[in-house]
């Protein structure tokens, strides 16, 4: 794994632009920087992210079956009992997931190491699927890259072979904070794979979603919504007035609600109790628990639920040397033992490894001079050379 | 090869055209099935049939925003509701996300 500078395209700012990627620059600083790529070998991508990637997969689909069966696992997740069974039945019908993204620390020595589970509203798909994927078809013809680049990246056709498992040719509804370019962008990108499985799609806003009194859900037209793709986190859905009719409405959700599991870094934790020193797994505990005075005074502290690093916070020697402000905690918070990020310079980088239609399937990297990888990370490209 | 052969875009108006020339403007037909799981407790194990249907319909969308703070407490959000000559009520979703970053 190298992180290598090279000549970024004098036109990418309008390639963005063209290919529909209007968040490319965020508050005036960038977020999609090509002024360098990783590369790196093709064994370390099969060795090193996508086998373990699988692996990771598994073990949380373990996690899950567990959960569904004992309660001290939901309490311990902070999960609302009284979606207990709306999340149970969702995992016994085996409801198909779409996609998710694992975040790994991984240096190319040695085994990567799980940082935590994007498993219900992963972002950064656009720009993995597509525009770095452009980028790399662009940087070969023009000599920015060796000819012989290739990319972990069939993340798109991995989604769209999803949706024509999940919709088999019926209608898609897409819904968010529309409000958001980013997000927006997101709906819009997941709507092209959607339609290209043959599904149709209509796109709302998550606050127009409708409930008839009957208790389903329906769109602005009043058409039920019986397929639902939300970016839209299921522990806000949770505690939200429309929350107390998921379990009588007649709509798929795409993610399923036995991915609320998942999505929630309590995972950590369990998935350490369950496979005690797995190579791609770091120690963690929950905050409380007698067990996690064996991190010592240097460890990560994570809330339960929290976004893009907000509320983490870096602890050496019992001090905290880097944090992120934000409103996440109340529900409690897990320890990780602290992994070494690979630092490029100025910058730290982690590893986003994607799995679509339950398939490894790509790689985004954000690089960022905090360790903690925020919203505002840089997305920076990647190939596998030699 | 680990990538894509090919990336087109449908909804969002843009052809994957590259300096290497233009793609097809039809999707992918061709399903590739999912490799059975060894374990029976994956989602992905029994796919359907492959589905070689391509569609040209057009979606809609609209949007509005009217999302309101959200409270980190475990009350339940209640937006104020709208209801619809239908008898839908809205906004029972969506409070929390004003100001939030939806993804992860």
């Amino acid at each position: 794994m190298q992180r290598i500078a090279c000549d970024e395209r004098s036109d990418w700012r309008e390639q963005a632009e063209k290919a529909g990627f209007a968040f490319h620059t965020i508050d005036g600083e960038r977020y999609w920087d090509e002024r360098a790529y990783y590369a790196f070998s093709l064994d370390e991508i099969e060795r090193d992210i996508e086998a373990p990637t699988a692996e990771l997969e598994q073990m949380c689909y373990d996690l899950v079956d567990r959960a569904v069966k004992d309660e001290r696992i939901l309490r311990a997740l902070r999960i609302p009992e009284r979606y207990w069974t709306l999340i149970a039945a969702s995992w016994q019908r085996r409801d198909k997931n779409l996609y998710g993204r694992f975040d790994l620390s991984y240096d190319g020595r040695g085994p990567a190491k799980l940082l935590e589970y994007n498993a219900d509203t992963p972002t950064a798909v656009f720009e993995t699927a597509v525009f770095q994927w452009h980028w790399l078809e662009q940087a070969i013809a023009r000599g920015i890259v060796p000819k012989t680049a290739d990319q972990y990246n069939s993340l798109h056709e991995q989604l769209i072979e999803g949706w024509r498992g999940i919709g088999e040719g019926g209608h898609l509804h897409l819904a968010g904070t529309t409000s958001s370019a980013e997000d927006e962008g997101t709906l819009r990108y997941i709507e092209d794979t959607a339609r290209q499985a043959g599904l149709a799609t209509t796109v709302l806003a998550m606050d127009r979603i409708g409930r008839t009194p009957d208790g389903h859900f329906v769109d602005l037209d009043d058409k039920p919504i019986l397929l639902l793709f939300k970016l839209y986190p299921w522990e806000w859905m949770f505690r939200e007035q429309f929350g107390a009719y998921l379990a009588g409405a007649s709509t798929r959700f795409i993610e399923p609600p036995w991915k609320a599991i998942l999505s929630n870094k309590g995972i950590l934790p369990l998935l350490w109790s369950m496979f005690p020193r797995h190579p791609n797994l770091l120690p963690a505990h929950f905050e409380g628990d007698p067990e996690a005075e064996k991190l010592g005074k240097s460890f990560v502290r994570k809330p339960l639920y929290s976004r893009e690093g907000a509320n983490v916070e870096m602890v050496v020697n019992g001090e905290v040397i880097d944090s992120d402000a934000g409103p996440y905690g109340g529900e409690g918070y897990v320890r990780q033992a602290m992994a070494t990020l690979p630092r490029f310079g100025d910058d730290y980088a982690v590893i986003g490894s994607w799995i679509a239609a339950g398939q490894p399937c790509g790689l985004s990297i954000r690089e960022d001079a905090s360790a903690i990888t925020k919203n505002t990370s840089r997305f920076v490209p990647h190939a596998i050379v030699g | 090869m680990k990538r894509s052969s090919q990336v087109l875009l449908v909804v969002m108006g843009v052809a994957g055209t590259t300096a290497v020339g233009h793609y097809l403007a039809s999707p992918r037909t061709e399903c590739v099935q999912q490799a059975p799981q060894a374990k029976a407790d994956n989602p992905q194990q029994t796919p359907p049939p492959c589905n070689n249907t391509s569609s040209t319909r057009t979606g809609s969308h609209s949007g509005s925003s009217s999302s309101n703070n959200s409270s980190s407490s475990e009350h339940t959000n209640v937006a104020s509701s709208q209801t619809s000559a239908h008898g839908a009520e809205r906004g029972g979703f969506g409070s929390t996300g004003h100001g939030f970053f939806s993804g992860s």
